[in-house]
């Protein structure tokens, strides 16, 4: 279990959808995040690049039957600082509870 | 930036994990095999195991060519890859197990087919390796089902 720590960067709804689609994943293709999300490629970049920059996220880009396909995994660091940022949200409800 | 300490309330806090178990269980279920892969997977094995122990060596070919062809079929359908847990001592014994029983059944129907003359040896032999294929791709399936019940943090 990883030490409780809140993450902003990961707390953005749309960030902690995509962290925690790709928490059981090895790795999911971009079109199915969007799908999940339900948002524009555009949009769905800009939180790959935030999460990118913080080195949680990386790409890996496939040419299959010529289409180009790109996958999403989460880094060590990355599944890291999901853990812990999901230990602290528990940390908080269990607070509140007692 | 993630240093920054941020107050959330429990209710907050609570939705986020919500939202986050929904996720998690719409990845796995993405990730799930599909059940058709198992069903080919067994009679290719089924197919592979008769043909050895038929002798019909002109055959072979077939299921060794089908194998990765269904494989890359399924990976490239898939929109998701399940992460595989690291390699344990119980997967190894498993695997080893699986080969040594399939070599079994192949020897038996060779071993039947010379004492009998017949392909009742074989035929048998390669329905007790579907079988046993089989069943381990619906363990498998269950296990997967098994996670996605109980994503509870």
């Amino acid at each position: 279990m990883n030490t409780p720590q809140f993450n902003s960067i990961i707390h953005a709804p749309n960030r902690l959808q995509i962290c925690s689609l790709l928490a059981p994943l090895e790795d999911a293709e971009f079109q199915l995040i969007r799908d999940q999300l339900g948002v524009s490629d555009s949009v769905l970049s800009k939180h790959i690049k935030q999460l990118e920059d913080a080195g949680y996220v990386m790409q890996r880009k496939e040419k299959v039957n010529g289409r180009q396909r790109t996958w999403l995994y989460l880094t060590k660091i990355g599944r890291n600082a999901f853990e812990g940022h999901v230990a602290e949200l528990m940390r908080i409800v269990e607070a509140s509870v007692f | 930036m993630n240093d920054k300490k941020t107050e959330i309330n429990s209710k907050e806090a609570n939705i986020a994990l919500e939202s986050i178990r929904r996720s998690e269980k719409s990845s796995l279920q993405q990730s799930m095999p599909p059940s058709w892969l198992g069903i080919a997977i067994s009679i290719i094995v089924g197919v592979l195991v008769f043909l050895i122990a038929a002798g019909l060596r002109d055959y072979y070919f077939l299921p060794i060519i089908a194998l990765p062809i269904i494989i890359a079929m399924q990976r490239s359908k898939m929109k998701v890859s399940a992460r595989v847990p690291t390699t344990n001592k119980k997967t190894v014994i498993a695997l080893i197990g699986l080969i040594v029983i399939m070599i079994g059944l192949i020897f038996a129907g060779i071993y039947a087919r010379s004492l009998y003359g017949t392909m009742t040896g074989p035929i048998t032999c390669s329905l007790i390796a579907t079988l046993i294929v089989y069943w381990m791709s619906i363990s498998e399936r269950n296990e997967h089902q098994k996670k996605i019940d109980q994503v509870i943090r």
